[in-house]
């Protein structure tokens, strides 16, 4: 009968002498976005560069303004697959070659497109940075092409191409830019192209676009970690320095990044509306749902739609998991979000859910999407401005996040500066900037792609009377 | 893959180009890791090691959740929160020779376990 009493009474137990008190939580001291050293070389070239001690990986992103628009219509992918054959052969080195320089000294080289520009990255540890810079600078502007790398990644885009279409997630999302975006602009196809663009891709087409595109004016390099004892300018200097444009391209400076002016492209005459892409059998169901949404130049500023992105569709407490995760069980998580681009941007909505309840999940999403239309409370505002601006000394400690977020801002027009003044920005908004920034764009206009089995679902989702639904096989 | 006990795994993963027979291209792969095992590694392989992991260990303590999932770990299974402290020293010490016993003891193909994902005859996707 003593037993229980033993348990229940807390000073029958010896304290541990090592326990610590629980500390008391403050609110978290000021915090701010790094500061940038910047220069330029005499090429044109920007340098930006981060000091972060006790970064002991440099992260080293380079980034050139190439719309993809540059891209020849009948090569789209182009520029992707050149990003993926830089490192494969260089003028001095083969592919074999060049990749064991990059072994023995750590090296991690990367390099992707977007529909800005070309970014190279790279990290390495702080004792082998010339040799990495060395290497950085012989594939960006010496890469050879050689044949049988080109032919070889032409091969594993094509692949992929397959692959992406076999993922009901990747497959929406193709149909998705292939529905809301007016077939005349790029980006209502693929960044990486088809398999008819990409299939005619040959080394002398890459020969041309590199020479045509990939020049240092207008291009950035950014460098952040523990810079001690560097000097960075002078390394990029020894790097990149004697780096010019192609004989044909002298003219001015920026004439590359000017080429293609930075325009929001046009939403499809067509793009309100539903498309069903019919998979039988089909376990779960797939949405991707979207219309237009800012850039982030926006009037007022990006920062409420930040928080917005996070109450509405962020977490599995915001407005949408709140009822089709956490109270429906319909789906293991789907997001909300604004996306931008160079000019304009998009809010989408994203995920999938048990397809018996595909119908009902689907009329409850836009229900919840539009009625959102009405406000949000203070509380939601503080959850989302603090989670935002307080997970951002977190998210960006790392060189990589801060070279990366200067790099992909550099391809906008835009510094770090940014966001810094975002950061700031944060602390003030509130619940009636959140209500007149999603009033401004979510206007109910929708383009909603479904991937499902349009044999049970598709009659319901007519039903829902929420816009014109085709379906087409998947 | 450290377990902290019993046998912990390594594993190859092969994407197998069109046109290539899988099972060719299994026994090429074995054959490389027998080859491994009598030979060991070279001088450059053993360079680029060291300074794949340096980069790649530094850059996983760079980030505060991922250097308190490391601390976490080799408290919880070591014993010894200061392992993150210590672990490229210990690696520098590795000697070509011990490379090779080890490829020898546990990288033979007879050890192997095979999982295939194949495309079946007439499959379009």
């Amino acid at each position: 009968m003593t037993a229980p009493d033993s348990v229940t009474a807390p000073d029958s137990v010896t304290e541990p002498e090592s326990v610590l008190e629980r500390p008391e939580v403050s609110p978290p001291e000021p915090w701010a976005f790094p500061d940038a050293e910047r220069s330029e070389l005499a090429n044109w070239l920007s340098v930006v560069s981060y000091d972060i001690p006790g970064q002991y990986v440099i992260s080293v992103c380079l980034a050139v303004p190439m719309p993809l628009e540059l891209e020849p219509r009948d090569r789209e992918g182009i520029a992707t697959i050149m990003a993926r054959t830089l490192d494969e052969g260089t003028a001095l080195h083969t592919a074999e070659e060049f990749a064991e320089l990059l072994e023995r000294k750590g090296i991690a080289l990367g390099a992707g497109v977007g529909d800005a520009g070309l970014v190279v990255d790279l990290d390495v540890s702080k004792r082998h940075l010339s040799e990495a810079l060395d290497l950085l600078s012989q594939a960006v502007r010496e890469p050879a092409f050689p044949a049988n790398e080109v032919s070889r990644h032409v091969k594993t885009r094509l692949a992929e191409i397959d692959q992406e279409r076999a993922v009901p997630g990747q497959r929406a999302a193709i149909e998705f830019i292939a529905t809301y975006f007016d077939a005349g602009e790029r980006a209502s196809r693929p960044t990486a192209g088809t398999k008819a663009t990409v299939s005619a891709i040959t080394p002398q087409d890459l020969v041309a676009f590199h020479a045509a595109n990939v020049a240092p004016s207008g291009a950035t390099v950014v460098v952040a970690g523990d810079l001690s004892d560097l000097d960075i300018v002078s390394e990029i200097e020894q790097a990149l320095g004697s780096w010019s444009a192609a004989a044909a391209q002298v003219v001015e400076p920026r004439a590359a990044a000017q080429v293609v002016e930075p325009h929001e492209a046009a939403r499809a005459p067509d793009a309100e509306r539903v498309v069903f892409l019919d998979r039988p059998g089909s376990v779960q169901t797939e949405f991707y749902i979207g219309c237009p949404g800012p850039d982030h130049g926006v009037d007022g500023g990006w920062a409420p739609y930040q928080v917005l992105g996070f109450v509405v569709g962020g977490s599995p407490n915001a407005r949408v998991d709140a009822v089709l995760r956490e109270d429906k069980g319909f789906t293991y998580g789907i997001r909300s979000g604004f996306r931008t681009r160079r000019r304009g941007g998009m809010f989408l909505t994203s995920g999938s859910v048990r397809a018996d309840s595909t119908v009902e999940a689907l009329g409850l999403l836009l229900d919840i999407l539009d009625t959102a239309r009405e406000g949000f409370t203070q509380e939601e505002t503080k959850a989302g401005a603090d989670f935002i601006g307080r997970t951002a000394p977190g998210r960006y400690a790392t060189a990589d996040t801060v070279a990366e977020e200067a790099a992909g801002l550099s391809l906008e027009g835009l510094t770090t500066d940014f966001t810094t003044a975002n950061l700031q920005a944060l602390l003030e908004v509130d619940a009636a900037a959140l209500a007149s920034a999603y009033n401004r764009y979510v206007t109910g206009a929708w383009t909603v792609v479904i991937v499902g089995d349009a044999s049970l679902y598709a009659e319901g989702v007519r039903g829902l009377n929420r816009g014109k639904v085709t379906v087409i096989p998947a | 893959m450290g377990f902290v006990d019993g046998v912990s795994l390594g594993f190859v993963l092969v994407d197998v180009a069109e046109g290539f027979r899988p099972d060719a291209v299994e026994e090429a792969v074995c054959e490389e890791l027998v080859r491994f095992a009598e030979q060991g590694p070279t001088d450059i392989e053993m360079e680029s090691a060291m300074a794949q992991t340096e980069r790649s260990w530094l850059s996983s303590l760079a980030s505060q959740e991922e250097r308190a999932d490391h601390i976490c770990h080799f408290a919880t299974l070591q014993g010894d929160s200061g392992y993150i402290n210590t672990y490229l020293d210990r690696l520098a010490e590795v000697t070509p020779a011990q490379v090779q016993q080890a490829a020898a003891r546990w990288l033979m193909p007879r050890s192997r376990a095979v999982v295939a994902y194949l495309k079946q005859d007439g499959d379009t996707q």
